[in-house]
């Protein structure tokens, strides 16, 4: 799901390798100038932007409580007007719940459960690649087999049979989401540092009596964060999508949480009714969510490294 | 060849082992097993009755034998719904599945090539950016979603397609029907375009890239330039020259698509009631019937790995530079 990751370059890291500060302001000034020009990275940045806005600010713009079942007021269509002259911009559903409303929240499991689970995936394969291109040999051997044993399962296969055993839940979900990603981070920085460990820097760390932890955290890791950066926006997008087809399957979060995944779920049983705004909305949040981190990975990739740029 | 063939499989035994200790685990990360088995109004005597006849009192490593041991005779126990062994169940519901992934990766690599050679051929292009948007916005589709759309728009209101239901070609094709599988055959296609579409778009959007970029590395090698300079005409340089090349990581990753497509055909197809393993595992998460859930994950995983298998095989064969 999560795989449509680029395989980046050693390249990439060499641009930002050792450079003073100076360099950094300049760097930084060609990611925005960068920024402004593409179209394209502008879009998905303001996407992003209005999700986490309504991530942190849904329960103070959302016009109903999400919750609030309201048998009277079940199933209106868009912009019908409620009771108390409140608008259902976007309808209500089964319950008589603003879909509006759970759309805001909605966004809140969404960002949290993609930038969670990466947050768990990154560390966990951060931790296994540096340890694994650092010592090699049998530590090497034994943490790449079992990202292979991993990657031979359809990830959603796995997420499925852990969910089920373990039940639904957001932390639950996290852990396993986050899990199923640790593989992919393991390898490109397991690559880094096979060829970072032998850079006369790091020699010179390990000449100066650093600690390997040192070693690993403070002068390599730095050094092969440009790919990871990259890696890490294409897969909250895969992230988000898995939650939702989880959430759709009825083993994300439990139900008093909204989400869009879990709102695509209830409106299946809707669909002969022709309730279309049940499906449309929550499944719109999706596609720009995840759109938006896409756009971004992309843009990303060409701005650290122009070689691999795809877009000619 | 046969030291590579036999490292591969070997490889894929140890892969298969890892995939059985993985569903083993999951079992038991949940506290005692035995509670998944009973109902939740059981008495202590019958959870301790179930829990010696399910043989979970045993210690660990002895279970996971057994386990395997069961494994390996498709033995999962008996579904805790349908009251008959989980594995026939799986079996059951297994051609519809193969049947409806298969029909979205043909789907989806069969337009995935010819839409990423033509992108790349006009790189820059209008048409180029067109086919790339699509692609973006392919990428970022769930897949169960657009079903749900594709059946509102194209089942209820255009009324062109069926929103539901199957056509079996592969069952009476497996029984030696071969007239009723083949008079299926046009039905079965089909009842399954709009779950392959949802099913294949995701596919068809990344591989579109990855076909595009390939074709893209290819035509700037020296002997593209070569031919080109030769004087050879283009559509035969694309064909003949360039595909050829193209072709490789292509290869690689229609294995790896089986799989995802096969995870994905797990989501869809409760969206379209569409009787395969997907419903089937769906149903079994609501009634949590956790035989059916493992039999048919290690199944579908056991399938994954043959294919990649017997995709490294063909990739061995077409590229002259592995070292078999």
């Amino acid at each position: 799901m999560a795989n449509n990751e680029p395989d980046p370059s050693p390249a990439v890291t060499q641009a930002t390798i050792g450079k003073p500060t100076s360099y950094r302001h300049k760097e930084l000034r060609r990611a925005f100038e960068s920024l402004v020009t593409s179209r394209w990275a502008l879009v998905g940045m303001l996407i992003l932007f209005i999700v986490t806005f309504v991530a942190i600010f849904g329960p103070q713009l959302a016009p109903f409580d999400p919750n609030r079942q309201n048998i009277m007021m079940r199933l209106l269509e868009p912009g019908e007007a409620g009771a108390a002259d409140l608008t259902y911009w976007l309808g209500s559903d089964q319950l008589g719940r603003d879909v509006f409303s759970r759309l805001l929240y909605g966004a809140r499991v969404s960002l949290l459960v993609g930038v969670a689970a990466i947050a768990v995936g990154g560390t966990l394969g951060v931790i296994a690649g540096l340890v694994s291109g650092y010592y090699g040999g049998w530590i090497d051997d034994v943490i790449m087999r079992l990202g292979d044993i991993q990657l031979a399962f359809p990830f959603i296969l796995l997420a499925i049979m852990f969910l089920v055993v373990l039940g639904p839940g957001l932390v639950n979900i996290i852990l396993v989401l986050g899990i199923g990603q640790w593989i992919t981070y393991a390898r490109i920085v397991r690559a880094q540092t096979l060829s970072l460990r032998e850079k006369e820097y790091v020699e010179a760390a390990r000449a100066m009596g650093d600690s390997t932890f040192s070693i690993l955290f403070r002068t390599i890791l730095p050094n092969i964060m440009a790919p990871l950066t990259v890696i890490a926006s294409f897969n909250v997008a895969g992230v988000i999508l898995s939650e939702a087809a989880l959430s759709f399957l009825g083993l994300g979060v439990p139900p008093d949480v909204p989400t869009w995944g879990s709102m695509l779920s209830e409106s299946r049983d809707h669909l002969l009714s022709n309730k279309w705004w049940m499906a449309l909305f929550p499944g719109l949040a999706i596609v720009f969510t995840v759109l938006a981190f896409n756009i971004i990975g992309d843009w990303l990739r060409d701005f650290l490294d122009p070689r691999l740029k795809e877009n000619g | 060849m046969w030291t590579f063939l036999a490292r591969r499989l070997l490889q894929s035994i140890i892969v298969m082992i890892g995939v059985t200790l993985i569903s083993f685990v999951a079992l038991q990360m949940g506290g005692d097993p035995t509670y998944l088995f009973v109902s939740e109004n059981a008495s202590v005597e019958e959870i301790q009755r179930a829990r010696e006849a399910l043989g979970f009192d045993r210690p660990l490593y002895v279970q996971y034998l057994s386990y395997v041991w069961n494994a390996l005779q498709g033995d999962f126990g008996n579904s805790l719904s349908y009251r008959q062994p989980a594995m026939g169940v799986v079996m059951e519901a297994m051609p519809a599945t193969i049947e409806l992934t298969f029909f979205s990766l043909v789907l989806a690599i069969g337009l995935s090539i010819p839409l990423g050679i033509y992108a790349a051929l006009n790189r820059g292009k209008p048409v180029d950016g067109g086919i790339m948007t699509f692609a973006m916005i392919g990428q970022s589709i769930p897949n169960f979603w657009m079903g749900i759309m594709m059946i509102l728009f194209f089942g209820l209101y255009l009324r062109w397609f069926p929103i539901s239901g199957h056509v079996p070609f592969l069952e009476p094709l497996f029984d030696g029907d071969f007239s009723t599988a083949f008079s299926n055959l046009p039905r079965s296609i089909y009842y399954m375009i709009m779950p392959a579409v949802a099913v294949g778009t995701y596919t068809l959007a990344r591989n579109a890239r990855l076909v595009r970029s390939s074709m893209l590395e290819v035509l700037e090698q020296d002997y593209v330039r070569t031919a080109r300079s030769k004087g050879i005409s283009e559509h035969r340089i694309v064909i003949h020259h360039a595909m050829r090349n193209a072709w490789l990581p292509v290869i690689t990753m229609i294995g790896l698509e089986f799989g995802f497509l096969l995870g994905g055909v797990v989501v869809v197809e409760t969206v379209f009631s569409y009787p395969g393993i997907g419903r089937l595992v769906f149903t079994a998460i609501n009634q949590r019937d956790i035989p059916v859930v493992q039999a048919s994950v290690i199944l579908l995983a056991g399938i994954f790995i043959l294919l990649n298998l017997m995709v490294d095989m063909i990739y061995a064969r077409l590229d002259p530079r592995v070292k078999l």
